[in-house]
């Protein structure tokens, strides 16, 4: 071996482990931010408990009944939703971004999340209570059959010649938006007035109303998204090549892709199903996370993963406390800021995405 | 070996392919010549397995492409796409590192094959660079590395071929040689080597076999000396040139007329 090599193979080595050993510090940074959002999450609210109490009601040891009651039976299912949410529509952000080697993919822009909106609201109007404990599994199924349909249409509509192109993608987004728009619209307009509350809730996005009977169906989906797509770190990491390069190494691209499709749209389906449209955490989260530890999916997931979560409480804690003693719907405050983030991205990258 | 037969690949009523054979050996520099459209990238998607031809088979071994486990042919062939972009910032090691996915080997193992391959290619400077700052001709390097380290001879049993589509089109020429230096070196080494190239001296001076296209069919095939030859230059490109000797001796030269080509509209009707 000549020593070139060796000089290669010593610089190379170095740049592997700093990077791995920045890597580890930025996931256990944001393993800390989550542990401490849910903290948080647990203690904030019209009764406040401070930090020791929750964390002692969370080992059962409390000294206060009320405390825990309202820690343990009140927020925890929603800090849990809340966690889940956000690692969820993070990771089903990150996917999409890899399979469409596009940083602007996300199940909210590209219409993901309003086609499980309007599964779900098909679900509420048309079934209503009538279907009773089916309910609970039934929403987040309709919901998922919603975002199925969208996510195949967008992913069918935006390639062409093998390549997927941002403008296609996103106007492809805009026509699914607008025609589940249409349908929630006309869902809006024959509901009752009970319905009306539903749909508000579903299209504003919002943890307040999570439902316990769907809280179970729609957890457990959510975390088997979030644990199964890291498992095609590799394969995204192939896609960023393009598509015929990763079938060139040795993957079967077209049942990777099926399978990444129908996780986004099983995670994205679930998410809304509990919480209604939570935009922009798909787009933000992964965009963050990938300024931290690159573009290795390896990495990139549970980093997402978790900042996903920690974001998403965090932004529930600023709902529930920015207009006392009512609370803002979570949807509109990470659009809120997600909106400004988006323009900054194209700001930023207006050369590349000139279209 | 890696055989194409008869491969006739068609989309819509438009033949990309007819009828084609080619043969790649084990120890073998085989360059594809041909005008643009000619179906040289159609013919190296077939041996890459990217293609499913409508008629013919594409065989490694004897072993038809379709029947191979995608990971086993993926450690025997290597391919260097025309233009990879991307678009989301990735290290060049990274990428390099891809290439070993299909081994599934250990992190030292990937690291030493990562850093060869590198150096091989003359792109181990762009450690810990992001592939996007890189300009055209050096991502081409980063991304030939990668193709070097799918295919890296490191347990020595089969050969392995490499499939190169206009490796050369965005180097300098000094990287140029460079390149099909590497290429040689990898066919003297007892690998399958097949290159489309524009560049008929470049192909002359390093090709064991020329094959040439035209129209989705084989217009000549043979050592440079054979295929090169003016009539069929004539014909195939349109161009009038002279073939002559090198300075050096290895294979013919060819110096097309600096003007009075055939107008391009000639091209194709054959005398």
């Amino acid at each position: 071996m000549s020593t070139a090599v060796v000089a290669s193979e010593l610089r190379l080595a170095d740049a592997l482990a700093r990077r791995r050993r920045r890597r580890l510090a930025v996931l256990a940074g944001f393993g800390l931010a989550l542990a401490a959002a849910v903290v948080a999450g647990l203690g904030a609210g019209a009764l406040a408990v401070p930090p020791g109490e929750v964390v002692r009601a969370l080992a059962g040891t409390a000294a206060e009944p009320v405390a825990s009651a309202v820690v343990l039976d009140i927020r925890l299912p929603r800090v849990l939703t809340g966690a889940l949410v956000g690692a969820a529509l993070a990771v089903a952000g990150a996917a999409m971004q890899g399979l469409f080697r596009n940083p602007l993919a996300d199940p909210g822009l590209v219409g993901v999340s309003s086609g499980a909106a309007l599964g779900a609201v098909v679900v509420i109007v048309a079934a209503g209570e009538a279907i009773g404990p089916a309910r609970a599994w039934a929403l987040p199924l309709a919901a998922f059959a919603g975002a199925l349909l969208a996510t195949w249409v967008v992913s069918r509509l935006a390639r062409f010649d093998g390549r997927t192109t941002t403008a296609l993608l996103l106007l492809a987004g805009i026509a699914i938006n607008a025609i589940a728009g249409a349908g929630l619209g006309l869902a809006a307009f024959v509901s009752t007035d009970e319905q009306l509350r539903d749909l508000t809730f579903w299209t504003l996005g919002s943890l307040a109303g999570v439902d316990p009977r769907a809280f179970w169906p729609a957890a457990l989906l959510m975390a088997a998204v979030v644990l199964a797509l890291p498992l095609l770190a590799r394969l995204l990491d192939a896609c960023v090549l393009g598509e015929r390069e990763a079938g060139h190494l040795g993957f079967d691209v077209e049942r990777a892709k099926l399978a990444i499709v129908v996780l986004v749209a099983l995670g994205t389906g679930a998410a809304v199903a509990v919480a209604g449209i939570i935009g922009f955490v798909g787009l933000v989260v992964p965009h963050l996370a990938r300024l931290c530890v690159g573009t290795d999916h390896r990495w990139l997931m549970p980093a997402s993963a978790l900042l996903g979560a920690a974001l998403l409480l965090t932004a529930d804690i600023g709902a529930r406390l920015v207009v006392l003693p009512a609370e803002l719907p979570i949807g509109i405050l990470t659009s809120a800021l997600g909106g400004p983030f988006f323009l900054a991205l194209l700001l930023a990258n207006r050369r590349r995405f000139s279209l | 070996m890696l055989e194409a037969r008869n491969v006739t690949v068609a989309v819509g009523r438009q033949r990309l392919l007819d009828r084609v054979s080619v043969t790649l050996a084990p120890g073998e520099l085989v360059v594809v010549l041909g005008p643009n459209g000619a179906g040289k990238s159609t013919l190296l998607g077939c041996l890459a397995g990217a293609r499913t031809p409508i008629a013919g088979r594409v065989t490694l071994d004897g072993r038809p492409l379709a029947r191979l486990e995608p990971r086993e042919l993926a450690r025997r062939r290597a391919v260097l796409a025309q233009n990879t972009v991307v678009t989301l910032p990735v290290h060049a090691e990274e990428v390099v590192a891809l290439g070993r996915v299909p081994h599934a080997d250990a992190a030292t193992a990937t690291r030493r094959v990562v850093a060869a391959a590198l150096d091989t290619a003359d792109a181990s400077a762009f450690i810990a660079r992001s592939v996007a700052t890189l300009s055209g001709g050096e991502q081409q390097r980063v991304h030939l590395a990668r193709a070097l380290a799918q295919i890296w001879p490191d347990d020595g049993t089969a050969a392995r071929y490499l499939l190169l589509d206009e490796p050369t089109a965005s180097l300098d020429l000094a990287h140029q040689a460079q390149v099909m230096a590497t290429a040689r070196a990898l066919a003297d080494a007892g690998h399958g080597v097949l290159a489309i190239l524009h560049d008929l001296n470049l192909a002359a001076a390093v090709a064991d076999r020329l094959v040439l296209l035209d129209g989705g069919r084989l217009a000549a095939a043979g050592p440079p000396a054979a295929v090169l030859v003016e009539d069929t230059i004539a014909r195939v490109f349109g161009l009038a040139a002279d073939v002559v000797a090198r300075p050096d001796g290895r294979g013919p030269l060819v110096v097309p007329h600096a003007l009075g080509p055939r107008p391009l509209s000639e091209r194709g009707s054959r005398p």
